[in-house]
């Protein structure tokens, strides 16, 4: 009846050419007579209302078309599956997506190496040796002729980090790593949100979970996760992997408040028993194999093996062949008590050695009286608190934020809520520690003083009942090395993050060689 | 130590699923087989007690001696004919589908041994029945044999021909085993035909009989257990003795290894459960103000504690404005569908079509107790009302205006509003709390309205008594239109203090009834007529239209009121259950009967500490109490 057209899509039935439409019963019709496909009618008046009224009352909808030129009110089947098809992720596959995933662990040793260099003041000589060893392990996946072999997950570029550490023969190990990823400085957790948005979008659900390090790195995974790149790459042949011996020898004395002297001792004992270049090295014939993992040893291990073992031989013959006992009971005794520092004066490496051991999952917690946040004192819980506050939930929040998992109405319902619970209430009010944090050398220096203090009291409260009963002493003294041993393999395990039946079977192995090489 | 509170959409613990999985099977089907041994049982004792009764003992005998040459010899008898044809109609329409193979075995005791199908079982059953017959003298015996071997053939499967017959059905089922069925990884606590319903420790059971049904069990869970790992088929055989399986030199690769995430979070709650124990609200506070802030954090498994700890703080409001924001996001009225994959816990954490979140009910009760008291609930004590005996004297004004002060009016008419709304949907719809509270909102503004009735005793305009007389009577109308309902109502069989609520309302209405008839003798008919509708003694037989002889009339009611209210105090006619349970000496008004609020125990911090845990935590239970009748 109506003759005006509307200008619309073209028309396309047998290449008809027609933008113009009208409605011919209730159809929209093209110029040339073609009836349009999935055409949806609107009629939004009541029947009843029309009947009423006698005239007929229609109420048109404005046809708007958008951008393609079609209506936006009715849309064809074809159009609303294309649609739907732009809407859905676009996952790239295959040769692509292992070079898209090359390229976002190039992005992500990237961040890494700045936070290495700019905020644990590593030399900047550093960036240059992992371009070095990383521009290898490239050259090695193009010239492979079946692709990459290589399981490509966030590991490798922490062991590129390690190799370039090695070949400067900075004083950095496992230990270290493993603590800047606890406290989640180091960019190694959730690592997958960092990578642009358009790269994450792309790659598909397995690849992005293996850039997430969502577990924390165990020594023997790491171990692995070395020995295969080492395989592959060769590093080890052209770049130094000898590790820094003394380094790590400095750092396991201080840290068990032991006097200077066993750094020689233990330093004397490497020598000795781990002159093998295949300990302190990491040679490529260690490939790893997953039965027989257990007997491929980072070079560390030999060197906290050694500590071990040096501490008891020295404790247990100290007295029999010297005249007079260096390390009386008392002193042991001193050492198992350390009494545990004030809140305050903790500094920022112990609390991240903390963090370590509460995720360390080797061992139960409800075991353990350090670790279990039963027995956490309130100033622990609120260091603990600040922290989570401070790093754990914005990192939550940024990366749901920006990686557009939130839709437009859940993040007004979220910030309702965090209205109606805010962090600062007036009612609950809480007090911040307000401490100024020590340099890990102040909270050594406060250590070593402590353990003078206690050594000096007991040595004042026992009287000197030497040599008294000697078989009961000597039973006691046993009894305390033993403890003083459990006590440093179970810190050992924590920094390492391994288990301790491990680190003792390791230990009773490595004990047994020891014997067999001196014969 | 607990299980962590994540949004299960992305969080799929694969191998506890699997292991609860089993776990339910293997109980639900040990009840099904037990159910299933009892029923045999029963039908034992049926059986002798027909058949000794009538005494055809002796054809049937023989009927089954000469079975064994000729089985037309059975149609012998008329009684036997129809049994043996019952008894064949019985075995073909054991099997019909493979969806509703759960439902119709706990429904029909035809269809109880639908797992094993016998179609073609004429010749082949018989036989063996007769056989086993002659061993038996009795022919009372040889029938309980027949039904008995009905049981015992499901553990024969070494009959080829049977098994040749129905390799179809078996492939069907097979395939159907395959798919995981979420509902089979719950325990079913309810049978919901009650018909099947037998009391489980009547009789003893002896070893045989028991090993016999954990055999059974044992060989129908063989099926799914197939292709499983070893620790799960490890698991299984541990389940009968109500052990774990805890392997500590293996227990990181069998269970998932926590991520960091999962680890602090863990630890959270582990504080945030400690702090509340130790009453440290402010830690609480922060623990819980920060683990709402991550994203994967599930609040619908947590909000309980958040509850508590608002609760603490002197803004009250705070608590109802996170349990109203709860109740408007969480709350979905989608049914719950069994079929989809959700291995999730059930839907007790939420809401669905048939079931009201346990928030919402939260969030009406503690908003009545809020807008009724303004939070402070120490607002009455006990010689308010002394012995039920509420009529209100002169002294008492003082009293009232502390109550009219605490009342807020506003928000009770919001929330009579939002709940006869809520009213309207389905879930809310057929859950009688809802309806109860409702009631008991009515209940309290009528206290209110008439309250403020006897307050403006002298100098006020009469227009506006009516309004609060017709505001009253309305109110108590609905108070017993809605209890009525909430009793119908699905879960609406919970006991609560009738007498006691029925007694409040006549004293409310005795309040307003008195000042008719010392001020207005002239009363409406239609007000009277609402008000015996409304009370709680309807009598039917009161005349209603009397116009001549009005006054005395309501004199007469006024003194039964009184009469009967004072008859419910003297005698026990209370019940033992109601009066210990609402001390309606000590506590006067009904809202601290429901809930024992921590305000009252003051004197002792302990008891306070204990009320308020009973107060938040076991809500649930202690409403539920009185259903236990």
């Amino acid at each position: 009846m109506s003759s005006t057209f509307i200008r619309g899509p073209i028309c396309g039935v047998d290449n008809c050419p027609s933008r113009l439409w009208r409605i011919i019963a209730g159809r929209r019709t093209c110029q040339y007579g073609h009836v349009m496909e999935g055409d949806i009618e609107f009629n939004n008046d009541d029947d009843a209302a029309g009947q009423q009224s006698q005239g007929v009352i229609t109420k048109r909808l404005n046809l708007t078309t958008n951008q393609q030129g079609s209506f936006q009110s009715s849309l064809s089947f074809s159009q609303q599956n294309i649609q739907k098809i732009k809407h859905s992720k676009k996952f790239i596959k295959g040769k692509q997506a292992k070079l898209l995933m090359i390229k976002s662990l190039q992005y992500i040793l990237k961040k890494q190496v700045d936070y290495l260099i700019n905020i644990c003041g590593f030399p900047v000589n550093f960036e240059n040796i992992v371009k070095l060893i990383w521009l290898s392990f490239l050259c090695k996946v193009n010239n492979e002729p079946k692709g990459v072999i290589i399981s490509l997950n966030i590991n490798i570029t922490v062991s590129v980090i390690y190799f370039s550490i090695l070949q400067l023969g900075l004083p950095v190990y496992f230990c270290d790593l493993i603590n800047w990823i606890s406290s989640l400085d180091f960019p190694y957790y959730k690592a997958g949100n960092i990578i642009p948005r358009s790269w994450n979008e792309r790659l598909p659900n397995f690849y992005l979970s293996s850039l997430n390090g969502n577990n924390l790195l165990t020594l023997k995974t790491f171990t692995d996760a070395i020995l295969r790149f080492n395989s592959l790459t060769h590093t080890s042949k052209k770049f130094n992997s000898t590790i820094n011996v003394t380094g790590l020898i400095f750092k396991l004395v201080t840290l068990n408040t032991l006097p200077p002297e066993f750094f020689f001792y233990t330093k004397k004992f490497v020598e000795l028993f781990c002159s093998d270049e295949k300990d302190l090295t990491i040679s490529i014939y260690k490939i790893p194999n997953r039965s027989v993992s257990n007997h491929i040893l980072l070079p560390e291990t030999y060197v906290i093996l050694s500590f071990i073992l040096t501490i008891r031989y020295i404790l247990l013959y100290d007295g029999v062949y010297t005249e007079k006992q260096i390390y009386p009971n008392s002193w042991l005794e001193a050492l198992l008590r350390t009494a545990p520092i004030n809140e305050e004066d903790i500094s920022e490496k112990s609390v991240n050695r903390r963090l370590t051991k509460l995720l360390n999952t080797n061992h139960d917690v409800a075991n353990e009286v350090s670790s279990n946040p039963i027995n956490w004192t309130e100033k622990e819980t609120t260091n603990y608190l600040t922290w989570i506050e401070r790093k754990f939930v914005p990192l939550e929040v940024k990366n749901h934020e920006e990686l557009g998992k939130f839709s437009m109405d859940e993040g007004i319902i979220l910030r309702k809520l965090n209205d109606i619970v805010p962090l600062d209430s007036t009612d609950f009010p809480y007090t911040e520690l307000n401490r100024t944090p020590l340099t890990f050398i102040e909270e050594l220096q406060e250590k070593y003083l402590r353990l003078l203090d206690s050594v000096d009291n007991n040595n004042s409260n026992t009287v000197n009942s030497n040599r008294v009963n000697e078989d009961i002493d000597f039973k006691k003294r046993l009894d305390l090395i033993c403890k003083l041993e459990n006590k440093i393999i179970f810190d050992l395990s924590n920094d390492f993050n391994t288990s301790v039946e491990n680190l003792q079977y390791q230990l009773a192995a490595f004990e047994t060689r020891i014997k067999t090489y001196n014969n | 130590m607990f299980d962590i509170p994540l949004n299960t959409s992305t969080y799929v613990n694969k191998h506890r699923v699997r292991e609860r999985q089993l776990r339910y099977r293997y109980i639900n089907e040990h009840t099904k087989q037990y159910k299933k041994y009892k029923r045999h049982v029963y039908k034992k004792k049926v059986l002798r007690r027909k058949y000794s009764d009538k005494k055809y003992g002796s054809s049937l005998d023989e009927n089954f001696n000469n079975s064994d040459n000729n089985n037309n010899n059975n149609n012998n008898h008329p009684e036997n004919k129809e049994y043996l044809i019952a008894r064949r109609n019985k075995k073909k329409t054991k099997w019909t589908t493979v969806y509703s193979q759960d439902t119709q075995e706990l429904e029909s005791e035809n269809n109880a041994f639908g797992s094993t199908k016998y179609e073609e079982d004429s010749d082949i059953s018989e036989t063996e029945d007769t056989n086993n017959a002659n061993i038996n003298d009795t022919d009372e015996d040889a029938r309980i044999k027949l039904e008995k071997n009905d049981y015992d053939n499901d553990d024969d499967n070494n009959n080829l021909d049977e098994e040749e017959a129905f390799i179809s059905s078996k492939d069907e089922r097979k395939y159907f085993s395959r798919h995981h069925k979420p509902q089979q990884t719950y325990e079913l606590w309810i049978d919901p035909n009650t018909t099947t319903h037998r009391p489980l420790q009547t009789n003893i059971i002896r070893f045989p009989e028991w090993s016999k049904i954990e055999t059974r069990t044992k060989s129908k869970l063989k099926e799914p257990l197939a292709q499983t790992t070893h620790s799960l088929k490890a698991y299984q055989k541990l389940i009968p003795y109500g052990l774990y399986l805890h392997d500590p030199h293996n227990i990181r690769s069998y269970h998932k290894r926590p991520t960091i995430q999962d680890k602090h979070i863990e630890t959270m709650v582990i504080l945030l459960r400690i702090h509340i124990s130790k009453l440290n609200w402010s830690m609480a506070y922060r623990i819980f103000a920060l683990l709402i802030r991550i994203p994967r954090v599930d609040i619908r498994s947590i909000w309980q504690y958040g509850v508590a700890i608002l609760n603490q703080s002197e803004n009250l409001i705070q608590c109802l404005t996170f349990l109203e924001w709860m109740h408007s996001v969480f709350s979905s009225k989608k049914a719950y569908h069994l079929t989809n994959l959700l291995q999730s816990d059930p839907v007790f954490r939420g809401s669905s079509r048939n079931h009201t979140a346990q928030f919402s009910l939260t969030w009406l009760w503690n908003s009545l107790i809020f807008y009724s008291t303004k939070g402070d609930q120490t607002r009455r004590n006990k010689h308010d009302y002394e012995k039920g005996n509420m009529r209100i004297k002169e002294e008492d004004g003082e009293y009232d205006e502390h109550f009219l002060n605490k009342y807020d009016k506003e928000g009770m008419e919001r929330l009579i509003e939002k709940i006869t709304e809520m009213i309207l949907s389905p879930p809310f719809m057929e859950d009688g709390e809802v309806w109860f509270i409702l009631a008991m909102c009515h209940m309290m503004r009528a206290d209110y309205t008439s309250l403020c009735y006897l307050n403006r005793r002298g100098g006020q305009p009469s227009y506006e008594r009516e309004k609060l007389y017709d505001q009253v009577t309305y109110d108590i109308n609905k108070v017993i239109k809605y209890l009525k309902e909430s009793k119908s109502r699905q879960n609406g069989d919970f006991l609560y203090p009738n007498d006691y609520i029925m007694r409040s309302l006549t004293q409310i209405e005795l309040r307003v009834s008195e000042e008719e008839e010392e001020e207005e003798e002239e009363e409406d008919d239609d007000d009277e007529e609402e008000e015996k509708e409304a009370s709680l003694s309807d009598d039917t037989n009161k005349p209603t239209h009397m116009s001549l002889t009005n006054k005395r009339k309501e004199i007469e009611e006024n003194n039964r009121y009184q009469l009967v209210s004072q008859a419910i105090n003297e005698s026990d006619l209370r019940p033992e259950l109601d009066s210990s349970l609402f001390q309606v000496e000590e506590e006067n008004s009904f809202l601290q009967t429901l809930d024992m609020p921590d305000y009252l125990l003051e004197d002792d911090y302990n008891n306070q500490y204990n009320a308020h845990d009973n107060f938040y935590t076991n809500r649930d239970s202690d409403d539920r109490e009185y259903s236990s009748d």
